[in-house]
């Protein structure tokens, strides 16, 4: 017999119609629904995700879908619950898929990883939140974008993560307006991603707010513009587990640059974190922190112009390798910068409090003299070539 | 005479109208060596008799591979369908080269009592994986408890299986066919869907089915793989629990190659954690030795690095 798809789609939606109308409000056998709508969904389609709490038994895995759209009734009203997962632990998965649009629906309490993307192209998430109630059981990350080339994150939430609420990893061409990270140990983390923008986003009550690091992989993290954005008292304690890089960064901290190279920071709010503001950083200088790392990779051509600072850098505790050696350096303060890396340019107010760290062997020094590195900025666009 | 032409003309001539429009549209190359996806095994007549039986049927043949993936204690066993008179392209080190039209079976049961792996099999599902002219599709079919075919399932399904292990110890689990879409969880290099198993090193063993010759030597004596060395000079796995093939460290490595390599390699699913276990990695970082993880998340439990030489119970492996 020859397998008709078009003949799966109308029993489904059928079955679909069904359903729906005869659980509306429970939503216990919504999983079994839009799976079966998932498997059979075509090129030009909506899936649409009813209001009301969902719990799902398995993660959701599309992969090589083109062209559709799965649109809930908003992240306040279709949730989609995970806590009784039955096998793996990632809540959701777009493989290989391209031109998708996911909006309206809160990912809640996945055993590891909220939504993830993979090998993906042209992914729009919108009105997505992803959370967890209990951070000593959270996930490591909200939306995991691995991989993947024109991803838009536009009006999502993440709340809750243990590493980050957002991170970009190998991808390019990657844009978060408008969306907002709370309670995770990083905000937004953009790891070896290039040419990404942040803007119009709420990082706040996070440990860190944002983090740009080079990791030690083979692929590089630049082209990066932090524009508009409010980062505002991410003092979160790091609940990180120990073997995360993420751990030995402490908290404290509202953009963290680790050997990131072509990086504006502009027209953003920056107030209220304990130990620093911006703290530019590359692996050799973690590694005279006591961070092990195996990355020779440094910090290049870094932008700070017109941010608004306020009270960053007043009550360093400390914490993480990070926070110990600022603090033993009295180095906290808006913005701090580890002077081995090439080309820095601020132009900020005089009221911005600056340390530079001169970790060259066998001493380190510090320098609060900001006139040296005071430049005409590039274009941003010259920046991140987007 | 003149009534058997009276019938006969309208079937020539709507055969010949037929021909006619057929020769208008000629069938691509695409459209004729695409296989049909099936609703069911049975379907595909890759089997003789009850499927159960696993006999294989003409131009179908089973092999073995030296170390096998575990896959929750579950026997599996693998069948190659090839269409008529096509060839496998050798390679030393990459996946062999199967030909548009090449089906691969791989069957997953358990046998009642794992000290008799003939009897008594509950099969759970088959996988196919089908080279279709665009690249490799993957389709899965579920077993039911009538246990006389499978079906083809997009979603997947849960079924409880039970089984004797060869200590005599009673377990049962429920046992989960993926859906379709997790199939790219392994069977992906940077986005393409891949077979995993079908390389020489693997396929370098006597066969289940020729216990007294080489899988490969008798698929180059058929005909089928033409460009192979001598069987000396083909790579060879070892088998993971017999140390008559392999010292500890490259039974190991064997073992970690089929089992975690899959993702863990350079254009695997899991490449971002640079942490690479493939047969083929020789960069002591990349393989883990004192090297911090990355995205490892919880999984990492606390510990600090991949592998610690010597260690087995400080790193996180």
């Amino acid at each position: 017999m020859m397998f008709r798809p078009l003949s799966h789609v109308y029993l489904s939606f059928v079955l679909f119609c069904f359903t729906y109308t005869a659980t509306r409000g429970q939503n216990a056998v919504f999983e079994q629904v839009f799976s079966a709508r998932l498997s059979t969904v075509a090129t030009g389609q909506t899936l649409t995700i009813p209001p009301g709490v969902s719990p799902f038994k398995q993660g959701v895995w599309i992969d090589g879908a083109k062209g559709i759209t799965i649109t809930g009734a908003g992240m306040g009203s279709s949730i989609l619950d995970f806590s009784a997962l039955q096998s793996g632990g990632q809540a959701w998965q777009f493989s290989t898929c391209s031109h998708v649009i996911l909006e309206g629906l809160t990912i809640r309490n996945a055993p590891a990883d909220g939504l993830r993307l993979q090998n993906c192209e042209n992914i729009t998430l919108r009105d997505v939140r992803i959370e967890w109630a209990d951070r000593t059981t959270s996930g490591s990350y909200g939306v995991f974008a691995i991989n993947s080339k024109g991803v838009v994150v536009e009006g999502c939430e993440a709340s809750g993560a243990a590493h980050s609420g957002f991170v970009a990893v190998r991808c390019e061409n990657v844009i978060f307006s408008n969306s907002k990270a709370m309670k995770s140990v990083i905000g937004i983390a953009i790891e070896n991603a290039i040419r990404v923008r942040i803007q119009g986003c709420t990082l706040e009550n996070n440990s860190i707010g944002i983090a740009l690091v080079h990791l030690p992989m083979p692929a590089p993290c630049q082209n990066i513009a932090i524009m508009g954005n409010t980062i505002r008292k991410n003092n979160f304690r790091n609940f990180s587990p120990e073997s995360d890089f993420a751990n030995g960064y402490g908290d404290g901290i509202g953009v963290l640059c680790i050997s990131a190279d072509s990086v504006i920071i502009s027209q953003n709010t920056i107030e209220g974190h304990n130990t620093a503001g911006i703290f530019f950083a590359s692996h050799p200088s973690l590694a005279r922190m006591g961070l092990k790392t195996s990355d020779k990779t440094m910090t290049s051509r870094l932008f700070c112009v017109d941010n608004g600072y306020d009270r960053n850098g007043k009550n360093p505790d400390g914490q993480g390798a990070m926070g110990i050696f600022l603090k033993s350096h009295d180095a906290a303060g808006d913005i701090v910068y580890d002077s081995t890396s090439p080309t820095m340019c601020i132009r900020e107010s005089p009221t911005c409090v600056f340390s530079a760290l001169s970790m060259q062997q066998p001493g380190i020094f510090l320098s609060h003299d900001m006139a040296s590195f005071v430049c005409a900025p590039m274009p941003v666009n010259n920046i991140i070539k987007q | 005479m003149r009534t058997i032409l009276k019938y006969l003309l309208p079937v020539l001539g709507s055969a010949a109208l037929l021909c006619m429009l057929n020769a208008a549209k000629p069938l691509t190359p695409a459209q004729y060596m695409r296989v049909a996806a099936h609703q069911n095994i049975s379907d595909y007549g890759l089997f003789e008799g009850m499927i159960r039986n696993m006999k294989p049927a003409k131009g179908v043949f089973r092999y073995d591979v030296n170390t096998a993936l575990f896959s929750d204690y579950a026997y599996k066993a693998r069948f190659i369908k090839l269409p008529d008179g096509a060839k496998i392209a050798y390679d030393p080190a990459q996946l062999l080269e199967l030909p548009v039209g090449a089906i691969i079976v791989k069957h997953f049961y358990y046998p009642a009592d794992f000290n008799k792996p003939a009897e008594k099999l509950h099969f759970t599902e088959t996988r196919l994986l089908i080279r279709q002219p665009e690249g490799w599709e993957a389709l899965t079919y579920a077993w039911d408890e009538s246990q006389v075919d499978a079906t083809l399932t997009n979603m997947g399904s849960t079924m409880p299986v039970e089984w004797v292990d060869a200590q005599g110890y009673k377990h049962g689990m429920k046992y989960q066919v993926p859906p379709r879409a997790m199939c790219k969880g392994c069977h992906d290099r940077q986005g393409k869907m891949v077979p995993v198993g079908i390389t020489a090193r693997q396929l370098n063993r006597m066969g289940a089915e020729t216990p007294a010759q080489n899988q490969l030597v008798a698929l180059q004596k058929s005909g089928i793989i033409t460009d192979m060395p001598h069987i000396s000079q083909v790579p060879r796995l070892p088998v993971w629990d017999d140390p008559t093939t392999g010292d500890l460290d490259t039974r190991a490595r064997a073992w970690l190659d089929v089992n975690c390599g899959t993702c863990h390699n350079p254009e695997g699913t899991a490449n971002i954690s640079a942490f690479y276990l493939d047969i083929q990695q020789t960069d002591p970082n990349m393989l883990g030795l004192y090297k911090r993880p990355l995205f490892a998340g919880r999984a990492a439990a606390d510990l600090t690095y991949d592998i610690v030489p010597g260690r087995p119970d400080s790193p996180i492996l």
